[in-house]
């Protein structure tokens, strides 16, 4: 049956309702115009105090080389994983948000998508290199061609020690993390060369120690790092463009000229290293064989890996029930506890693997055990120190089935010297605070008593979760982008002494901006709401027309019909 | 009118109703006759017990069938166990209503367990030693539940005995009641008529199935049975009713301050040798170790009176063979130990049981009785001589005399004596005489050296005592300190009170002197000065008068005189071997000290180290942390702290009684020794603004003595025992893994110094190194003074704030590698530049205006002076050396020294020297004239010591001092 509307109707109904639908359709238009606008244009006003949704003057100078790039089809992208609307919902997100869409405006190499990872989770999947690799809802991927950082919304802001925001801080981060992903020179993996280590050759790609080493240099490739060797004794400093120095089974000890020992401008060899690592970006890996017969004594390293909370056994790890069986029969090929405790260091690691009741065992081969040399606790304040702390951490620890064995006097590994839950790697973390930005910086000093780790045929064998453990603890170790935050100066923007936009009301918490609501099977914004005295004056402020109109329409109206 | 729906019932209704019925019925009838089998057989799990025969004893209570009338506990006066754990009893105190222990030692003999505990504590409740009952969770004393089981003994079968005596024997062996199998038990009662009843209960074996036990009462023609745990305790041996404690619990009116406020800790690790009968050549016996003997022992009795069973009457009180140990190091200063000691150091370990070891300890405790003259006579007549005290040994052959050694010095006799006359002793008399000693005519004395041993002797003297020239004994009675002062208000109430009074209440402690030697322990006496009115306690109450709560210059009250006879008393042992030796050495000591009167230099610490002067390591802070921690175990106290309770070190089980040689040796106690002493009676005696600044005052200590075994890998566990309580214990706790670390790894402050700066009087920096040299003294001065408007005043004003404020000047040797400091002062002319003008110059160069420079209310100058303090406190030993490294260490350059001078005398001046042994570490020497030894124990970073120098160089050129840079360009 059709029916026809407008039959019957006088020209007034019909008119009414042409301007009806009219009506509906231009309100539609008009919002989808403002919401463009606001968006894309300059609708929204920033009322805050601190400027946060402006694009501050030193942010687009220093983000002036965007536009400067070589334009090979390449841009500067940003990527959040969730949806505009829960973007502009939480206040965290919001902010960086409008940050990007700025820049997406003010620079043409600079594009800002949006990806909801709860619909489609594949959509950033190459942006995980690992299995161990995790991307949250709440999370920001900055990338130019095939190099990326991963960073989550709570890195752009400052917390002080209660949990609380109190600067944002995401021009800078922004434009250090851009600074990093399109540098020309992409920050570096030193193997160092000079004890009789262990590398890859890139000029002899084919020899044995570089294929022992290759599976670590792809490792190091897909982490975003150049691989380069280093003869520490022939340089006064570590490289400005190091992010991770590698020392791999040295044979024999660092150098140092004992005749200069009395004079306070001499520099050892590791002295070098320990000037690196307290620079506040330091990150060291270093595989030592725990067999002496196969190298040389190696007291000066030792010594300085003891400082750093490191104290070598020579005793070897064997474990009866958790092994590998390896063709010598040994047992020495003891599978890694991983430790499920979600506070500890290990678990920020590899705690998916470690929630998997069936996870790939991490495996060490030929290893010997750590004990911590600090003396009271695994923490220690750094010496002369006010905020800066070393923290031991173990990664690994044997199971309490294993046992470690000395030499008896034929050399074979027969006394028993220990047993139980050893230590078979162990990272010590050096945390400096900045006393005016409270941000944390951090060095890694990362040690394993066995010269196989690297080379060890379980980095290459997918079957085992040892690839995706060290490639999970060098993305965590490498401080990529604090290198390039060096050339920007850690306070360069925003303020001369803080590094950031102080909030002027610091009661937003800084908790996730993202839950995961089961129910509605999707992440739901954790709402935070503008100050009180903002929340009046807009208020106000948009109340006031409509207010005034209806006042005086109301007095018109009685004047009208009753005066 | 009722109108009524009949409805006629249909068949299927009629079904319903009758099979409900019938279930009805099957039910109800399950029911009677359930419970009708029930009464007339009881029920499969618990049989109908047989009917009881009273005609021997036995009797009914509560359902239950008993081998004896129930009775009440009360009514227990003592139970006697003889199992195959040994023999034990507990009898009823007669004043108290508890019952105390006995049991059995090692030789053989009844001992009651009296711990010293219950005279030590005041007030000590005898049942605070008893075991509770754990595993029922019913938390009840363990001697409880066994009372209870012997006043309601039932039995739930009874099994005839036969009248043939050898088919009777057969059944007694087959539970398990023979006589060499069976246990007993002994009920010993007083009825409420009065009447003694006595129950000897005999137990054999288990129950096939099941718990339980055969046993028998007063030889009965029966054996009975019981299904419960009745007897389980009382088989499992003594240990078992005793509580497992090491150290007493706190006083809940203490607060449990006692561990942390511990008078004295001391630890020592101690290494046992002991005979090895495999090998050819034994370990000597060292000196001022603990040796223990197997021997055996004489000691004279002097009256009848004192002649008990043990006692033969020849007048000798005699311990029969037995483990004894001797502590050789206690004896050092004791002169009457000098012949055992003699025969023990320097001796293999071995048997000697064919040629017993004599030794004889000698004391001058034979009292001259003048009576009311100052002169008396003493006749002596020596029945025997029994051996002859040589410098080489003790011989007692038979027809030898002391003239037939050369080296002869003593000999051990018989004798009688008498006095005007009258005879002295009822029963013989040993003693040892010297043949040196004048007071006995030479002639005598000749006699003597010739009376054979083995042959009777009659040969009496004469020896003359006066008051003027008899050997005298002084003992002093020494007050060391006033620990509190009350005075009684008008309602009787305890007012604390400045100084003593002629009515006040007061506790003091006192020790005891002979000569110069102090004897015992130090002991807390309260008394009430109004009643010290003649004799020695007026002398006490002239010392107190006037005196104010604290420690003492240690004043002597009064002394008593004791004269000494020429006759010596004596302890003779027969050693038949030397076992083994344990050596100590002391690892830490320390006592917590009150914030008012802590070092200066070490005064963050709680507790001050109070090793010996000779011990290098008291050169060295205590960790406090570990002090805490340490303590905090032994008081038990949970590892939270936050708790009102001091539970006391308890262990999971009692293993053993007594702690005779071979119960330390058996659970390896020899390994580690801890002296501990908890004060009672705690009092703040001056509060600060924490419990860490606090003054405390206590009445009394209580010292522990605890031997605690190596972790024992087998049982998991330590084993633990102090002398207190006399039990060793289980322990499981790994807290203890504190014993097997040396001063160095656990008890030592890894910070390189901690002083507040308002006690420092001087820092003196000399650096040695090629590029930077020179010498620096830092003479501090630190002012009271009072901020009001930004304006300092000398004298406390209105409103004002009291500050510390620091004045630097420093000095220069003018030989410097270069600085702002040394170059104002060479141009200055003056000795000294004070800190706050070289930071304001700095500035003045900088900016061409004249600058006065300051941060908060100090000076900048002073105040980096303090930040530059801070970073020397922040420093920490990084590691230990070896004595090896050390003396390498030695050889090297020094390369920078640091002196710290506390209160402006070289005695406390504490100097840091620096010498950089390799790549990474610098080796810090530790010197301070008050004590004996210079100690290197300890390197730091090279890190550290660049940081030491950059900042001190930041300091003399004006800059700012920057604690966390880590490298100076």
């Amino acid at each position: 049956m059709k029916v026809n509307l407008f039959k019957g109707k006088s020209a007034r109904t019909k008119t009414f309702a042409v301007i009806s639908v009219l009506s509906v359709v231009l309100l539609l238009g008009l919002n989808l115009l403002i919401t463009y606008l606001g968006l894309h244009g300059s609708a929204y006003v920033d009322l805050t105090p601190e400027g946060l949704y402006t694009l501050t003057d030193t942010m687009e100078r220093e983000c002036a080389f965007i536009d400067e790039l070589d334009n090979d089809e390449r841009c500067v992208t940003v990527t959040f994983c969730a949806d505009p609307d829960t973007l502009i919902e939480s206040t965290m997100a919001r902010v960086i948000y409008f940050m990007a869409l700025k820049m997406e405006s003010r620079f043409d190499n600079f594009e800002v998508e949006t990806v909801n990872i709860a619909y489609n989770p594949t959509a950033v999947a190459k942006y995980k290199p690992t299995s161990l690799s995790k991307i949250n809802a709440s999370d920001v991927i900055i990338s130019y061609g095939d190099r990326y950082r991963v960073l989550s919304i709570e890195s752009f802001w400052t917390v002080d020690a209660n949990d609380k925001l109190w600067s944002y801080n995401g021009e800078y981060k922004m434009a250090s993390i851009i600074k990093s992903v399109t540098a020309v020179d992409r920050p570096a993996a030193y193997f160092v060369i000079d004890h009789g280590e262990s590398y890859y050759d890139t000029e002899n790609p084919e020899s044995q120690m570089s294929l022992d080493n290759a599976y670590a240099y792809d490792l190091l490739g897909e982490c975003g790092m150049e691989v380069k060797t280093l003869k520490i004794s022939e340089i006064d400093k570590i490289p400005e463009d190091c992010v991770l120095l590698i020392i791999n089974n040295p044979k024999t000890d660092f150098t140092v000229d004992p005749d200069r020992f009395d004079e306070f401008g001499y520099v050892s060899d590791t002295e070098k290293l320990d000037r690196y690592m307290v620079s506040n970006q330091g990150a060291i890996m270093v595989m030592r064989d725990y067999d002496e017969s196969r190298r040389n004594p190696l007291p000066v390293l030792d010594a300085f890996l003891y400082e750093w909370g490191f104290d070598f056994s020579e005793a070897r790890v064997s474990d009866g029930d958790n092994y590998i069986a390896n063709e010598a029969g040994t047992r020495t090929d003891v599978i890694g506890e991983y430790n499920t405790d979600e506070n500890s260091y290990a678990y920020a690691i590899y705690g998916d693997l470690a929630a998997i009741p069936s996870a790939p065992s991490t495996v060490f081969s030929d290893a010997g055990y750590i004990n911590c040399s600090f003396s009271d606790s695994a923490t220690v304040p750094e010496d002369g120190a006010l905020s800066i702390s070393r923290h031991f951490a173990t990664l690994f620890n044997s199971y309490d089935s294993a046992e470690a064995h000395t030499k008896d006097g034929e050399g074979n590994y027969t006394e028993l010297w220990d047993k139980g839950a050893l230590t078979l790697a162990a990272t010590t973390t050096r945390r400096a605070i900045d006393s005016y930005t409270s941000e944390y910086s951090y060095s890694y000093l990362f040690c394993v008593n066995s010269p196989e780790f690297l080379r060890s045929e379980y980095l290459g064998n997918g079957s085992y979760a040892n690839y995706d453990v060290v490639c999970a603890l060098v993305q965590n170790m490498a401080r990529i982008d604090e290198y390039a935050s060096l050339e920007l100066g850690g306070t360069s923007l925003n303020s001369p002494s803080v590094g950031g936009k102080p909030l002027v009301d610091t009661a937003i918490s800084a908790t996730p901006s993202f839950v995961y609501n089961e129910n509605r099977e999707q992440y739901v914004v954790d709402k935070y709401g503008l100050t009180s005295g903002t929340v009046i004056g807009v208020t106000v402020a948009l109340m006031f027309v409509p207010v005034v109109a209806a006042v005086v329409g109301l007095v018109v109206c009685v004047r009208r019909k009753f005066l | 009118m009722i109108q009524v729906n009949k409805k006629k019932l249909t068949r299927k209704n009629l079904s319903i109703i009758i099979t409900a019925s019938v279930l009805a019925l099957l039910i109800a009838a399950y029911v009677i006759i359930s419970a009708v089998i029930s009464a007339m057989s009881g029920s499969p799990n618990n049989p109908k017990p047989p009917e009881v025969m009273e005609e021997i004893g036995e009797a009914v209570s509560g359902g239950s069938t008993l081998a004896y009338p129930s009775f009440k506990n009360s009514e227990i006066e003592g139970i006697v166990v003889d199992s195959h754990n040994g023999r034990f009893a507990m009898y009823r105190s007669d004043e108290e209503n508890y019952f105390f222990f006995c049991y059995e030692d090692a030789n053989g003999d009844m001992q009651i367990y009296y711990p010293d505990i219950v005279g030590a504590e005041n007030q000590f409740d005898y049942t605070d030693l008893y075991a509770t009952e754990s595993e029922t969770g019913l938390n009840i004393y363990k001697l409880t539940y066994l009372l209870t089981s012997v006043t309601t003994l039932t039995f739930d079968q009874r099994i005839e005995l036969s009248s043939d005596s050898e088919e009777r024997q057969k059944q007694l062996n087959r539970y398990g009641l023979s006589d060499g199998d069976k246990e007993t038990l002994v009920v010993l009662r007083t009825d409420g008529e009065g009447n003694k009843i006595k129950y000897n209960i005999e137990i054999g074996d288990n129950l096939l199935a099941g718990a339980g036990y055969y046993y028998r009462v007063d030889d009965r023609d029966y054996v009975y049975t019981c299904n419960t745990d009745t007897f389980k305790y009382a088989l499992g041996g003594f240990e078992a009713f005793l509580h497992s404690r090491v150290v007493a619990e706190g006083l809940a009116v203490d607060n449990a301050f006692e561990p942390y406020l511990t008078t004295d800790y001391k630890q020592w690790k101690n290494t046992l040798v002991s005979y090895d009968k495999d090998s050819e050549i034994q370990e000597l016996v060292k000196a001022n170790s603990k040796v223990t003997v197997t021997a055996s022992a004489l000691a004279p009795v002097y009256d009848e009176e004192d002649l008990e069973d043990k006692t033969e009457s020849n007048g000798y009180y005699s311990v029969k063979t037995s483990k004894m140990s001797f502590d050789l190091a206690s004896y050092e200063l004791l002169s009457r130990y000098d012949r055992l000691v003699s025969t023990l150091v320097g001796r293999p370990l071995g048997i000697y049981s064919s040629d017993p070891l004599l030794a004889t300890v000698i004391s001058d405790t034979l009292e001259v009785e003048f009576g009311e003259g100052d002169t008396v006579s003493y006749v002596y007549t020596v029945t025997a001589v029994e051996s002859i005290l040589c410098e080489s040994g003790e011989y007692d052959t038979q027809g030898a005399c002391a003239s037939d050694y050369s080296d002869a010095e003593m000999i051990r006799v018989t004798y009688n004596y008498s006095v005007g006359g009258a005879a002295g002793n009822t029963v013989p008399r040993h003693a040892v005489i010297d043949l040196s000693d004048g007071s006995i005519a030479e002639a005598d004395r000749e006699r003597l050296a010739a009376a054979k041993i083995g042959e009777a002797q009659n040969i009496s003297f004469t020896v003359s005592y006066d008051k003027n020239t008899t050997e005298s004994r002084n003992v002093k009675y020494v007050i060391s300190e006033i620990a509190l002062i009350y005075n009684v208000g008008e309602d009787g109430e305890m007012l604390p009170a400045e100084t003593v009074g002629e009515t006040s209440i007061v506790t003091y402690r006192h020790y005891f002197m002979v000569g110069d030697t102090v004897v015992g322990e130090q002991d807390s006496t309260t008394v009430d000065m109004s009643k010290l009115a003649e004799g020695n306690y007026l002398k006490i109450k002239n010392v107190l008068m006037g005196k104010s709560a604290g420690r003492l210059e240690p004043v002597t009250a009064f002394e008593d005189v004791t004269y000494l006879q020429s006759l010596m008393d004596f302890v003779t042992y027969k050693i038949e071997s030397v076992d083994y030796y344990v050596t100590s050495e002391m690892i830490t000591s320390f006592e917590f000290v009150n914030a008012s009167v802590r070092d200066s230099f070490y005064g963050e610490s709680l507790y001050i180290n109070t090793l010996p002067s000779a011990n290098s390591y008291r050169n060295y802070a205590l960790n406090s942390s570990a002090c805490e921690m340490v303590v905090r175990l032994l008081g038990g106290i949970n590892a939270d702290g936050n708790t009102n309770n001091s539970y006391g070190l308890m262990g999971t089980e009692t293993v053993a009684v007594g702690l005779t040689p071979d119960v330390m040796y058996k659970y390896g106690l020899y390994a580690n020794t801890v002296y501990f002493e908890l004060p009672r009676g705690i009092q703040v005696e001056s509060t600060g603004n924490s419990d860490d600044l606090d003054d405390y005052t206590y009445l009394d200590t209580l010292g522990f003595t605890i031997y605690i075994s190596d972790y024992n890998e087998e049982d998991g566990c330590r084993y633990a025992a102090s002398d207190m309580y006399g039990v060793v214990v289980k322990i499981v706790d790994k807290g203890f893994d504190y014993l097997d670390y040396s001063f160095v790894e656990f008890w030592a402050r890894r910070s390189l110094m901690m002083v507040d700066f308002k006690d420092i009087e001087e820092v003196t920096l000399d650096l040695y190194m090629d590029d930077v040299y020179g010498s620096y003294v830092f003479d501090t001065v630190c002012d009271t003074i009072w901020i009001s408007g930004g304006e300092h005043y000398s004298e406390p004003v209105d409103g004002g704030t009291e500050y510390d404020f620091l004045t630097v000047n420093v000095s220069s040797n003018g030989q410097s590698s270069g600085n702002k400091l040394v170059e104002y002062l060479t141009a200055s002319g003056a000795d000294y530049i004070n800190m706050a003008d070289v930071y304001n110059k700095v500035a003045e160069e900088k900016t061409g205006v004249e600058q006065w420079l300051s941060i908060g209310n100090d000076t900048m100058g002073a105040s980096y002076f303090k930040e530059l303090l801070f970073v020397l406190y922040n420093i920490h030993y990084t590691g230990s050396l070896t004595a090896e490294e050390q003396a390498e260490g030695k050889k090297t350059e020094k390369i920078m020294s640091i002196s710290f001078t506390v209160d402006g005398s070289a005695k406390d001046t504490y100097t840091y020297d620096f010498y950089r042994i390799d790549d990474r570490r610098v080796m810090v020497s530790l010197y301070n004239p008050g004590y004996e030894n210079e100690v290197s124990d300890f390197y730091i970073s090279t890190f550290a010591f660049k940081k030491i120098i950059s900042n001190f160089d930041r300091l003399m050129n004006g800059e700012q001092i920057l604690p966390d840079l880590g490298y100076d360009s």
